[in-house]
């Protein structure tokens, strides 16, 4: 039974109730049984049967149960898209095991769930949403700050989770900042709180309210530093857009240990169909994060 | 069953070159591979690599802790299918636990390919775009590491290097490894017997015509040719091009007479024992 002391929390569609403090929207006033229990327990005996091992720390059944191990850090189960236990290791601290619970066992419940994953940051627009996709370090949560700083809102950082009708979900409120990006964005770091101490990434708060709604994703940019001097914007058409979105999947072993390829490709394929897709090249020191985010928006305008 | 053969060496030493003939040879084709499609998770490092197999992000774990878990990734190569042919740039250190950082489990072995340092020198001091003097400090430093940023986040994880001689030496004495040595200036003054008996290392299969063809379709007149008609992604932005000279013995050139003294003074031991230096302590 989850503890009469948790908090309630809305994210990526769900009302979560938790044990751990997320940087979630706040959920206080929603009706419970909430959709997610995040419970602080040992991992039940029962978790480890009938599982099949895809990596060195993880394990699966279907889209039933996953665990994976993180030494020094945690245990994570999780169930049937519902339930989560962590287990912490005894040296843990709150915001290491918070960290590997935000981009281990929820992005796993959350495929549990039937929802597309990709590795993407997202920008809300009039009442659309931009993605931009691109592997760790392609200057995703840099281009969401910028935006963030000409005072548009940021729908979720790294995570980008997708529903089947091709919305995006909003999800954690925090943008996390690696300093050198944040010195770009002129964001002073010392006002800042790094995402666990045994890093220096830091977390750059977001202003969440529980009642947001998906919004649909009109344009993806699939974005990337190269050895060039400005921002360059090509259009990706045809079948050329599933690369991108498969390229950037989130947890590709996920995928495979729940055996959810084919409905990943199909969730791929509709998304692909439903908006306008560009390569954004950006300098690779600089990443020109003004020019880029002008080009953005004359593209969504249509006046590229 | 898989497994992994690691092509090993100090940065700027033939390793690129290695894995374009080894790319050049499986595919067996008439015309040259580009060198822009060879696979560029291939490395150690390869933070998309190691982010797959442990099923998190190694951007949130610090260089000392995710490199307790790197054995454990290698490892888990035995259990996939295929033999993996991957660049390596980390010198053959070992975990907290005494573990080699490549894993007890799941190396078949390693070819480790040496270079004069006396030529390295030159050749890094290009690719970072730094001085010549820094490039010798850089050789000479037993804690220096490549993508070492704490502030941002390099595409790959942080690789410890050693001193060059440290480096050597790290691989060269490893203990239960598979271990094949090549000099760079053998595969550029006698190719074919060289890279016969790297191919045969790997036990990749293999005709005197099939690596000759290899050998052809990686010479270095080919590979610059293609960088400057198409670039070449794994250039540095301060290397204004990746494929330079191809050449042993630019550092006669290049060098001072003090720089030569230094680097020698730093390696003579190493580079005595492979032929860099002669019986008098000069360089050959």
């Amino acid at each position: 039974m989850i503890s009469e002391n948790a908090m309630l929390y809305i994210a990526n569609g769900l009302t979560i109730q938790s044990e751990l403090d997320l940087p979630f929207a706040d959920g206080q006033k929603l009706p419970t049984p909430a959709d997610v229990s995040i419970r602080i327990d040992q991992i039940p005996p029962f978790a480890a049967a009938g599982l099949t091992q895809f990596g060195p720390l993880m394990w699966f059944k279907g889209t039933e149960r996953f665990l994976i191990q993180i030494p020094q850090v945690a245990t994570y189960y999780v169930e049937r898209g519902r339930d989560i236990v962590v287990s912490p290791a005894s040296t843990a601290d709150n915001a290491t095991v918070r960290l590997f619970l935000l981009t281990t066992a929820l992005p796993a419940l959350l495929i549990q769930r039937g929802n597309l994953l990709l590795h993407g940051s997202c920008v809300r627009v009039e009442d659309q949403c931009i993605a931009f996709i691109g592997p760790s370090g392609s200057g995703k949560s840099t281009l969401a700050a910028g935006f963030l700083n000409r005072g548009y809102s940021v729908l979720t950082d790294d995570l980008l989770v997708v529903t089947p009708d091709n919305n995006a979900m909003y999800g954690a409120n925090q943008i996390e900042l690696w300093p050198d990006a944040a010195r770009l964005q002129e964001i002073s770091s010392e006002a800042l709180a790094p995402v666990r101490q045994q890093i220096r990434r830091l977390s750059l708060p977001l202003e969440h309210k529980g009642n947001n709604q998906p919004l649909p994703i009109t344009h993806i940019y699939s974005i990337g530093r190269e050895l060039v001097t400005k921002p360059h914007l090509q259009p990706i058409t045809g079948l050329a857009r599933l690369e991108p979105l498969y390229k950037n999947t989130y947890r590709p072993r996920y995928l495979q240990g729940m055996a959810q390829q084919a409905r990943h490709m199909q969730l791929s394929v509709s998304l692909a169909a439903s908006a306008s897709m560009a390569k954004l090249t950006f300098p690779r020191e600089t990443f020109a994060t003004q020019s880029s985010i002008e080009r953005i928006l004359a593209d969504f305008s249509g006046a590229e | 069953m898989g497994g992994i053969y690691w092509l090993a060496s100090y940065p700027k030493s033939g390793n690129t070159w290695m894995r374009i003939f080894l790319q050049n040879l499986l595919a067996g084709s008439d015309a040259p591979i580009n060198i822009n499609s060879m696979p560029s998770h291939r490395i150690a490092s390869s933070r998309e690599w190691i982010d797959d197999v442990l099923g998190f992000d190694s951007a949130d774990m610090s260089a000392d802790e995710i490199d307790q878990l790197r054995p454990a990734v290698y490892a888990w190569a035995m259990r996939e299918p295929g033999i993996g042919y991957h660049k390596i740039h980390d010198a053959y250190t070992h975990t907290h636990t005494g573990e080699p950082l490549t894993g007890r489990n799941g190396t078949l072995g390693a070819l480790y390919i040496i270079r004069n340092p006396l030529d390295i020198v030159p050749s890094l001091s290009h690719h970072n775009g730094c001085s010549l003097n820094e490039a010798i400090d850089q050789i000479a430093d037993p804690n220096f590491a490549l993508s070492d940023s704490r502030d941002a986040l390099p595409s790959q994880l942080r690789q410890r290097l050693l001193t060059w001689s440290g480096h050597v030496e790290s691989w060269t004495n490893a203990e239960n490894l598979n271990l094949e040595v090549l000099r760079y200036e053998d595969m550029l003054s006698d190719p074919l017997p060289t890279f016969t008996r790297a191919t045969r290392f790997l036990n990749l299969s293999h005709t005197v015509q099939s690596i000759q063809r290899a050998i052809e379709h990686s010479s270095f007149e080919e590979l610059k040719k293609q960088e400057l008609s198409g670039g070449f992604r794994e250039r540095t932005t301060e290397a204004r091009s990746f494929f330079r000279q191809g050449k042993s013995g630019n550092w006669r050139t290049n060098l001072s007479e003090n720089q030569v003294a230094r680097i020698i003074e730093s390696h003579a031991q190493i580079m005595q024992r492979y032929g860099y230096l002669d019986n008098n302590g000069s360089p050959e």
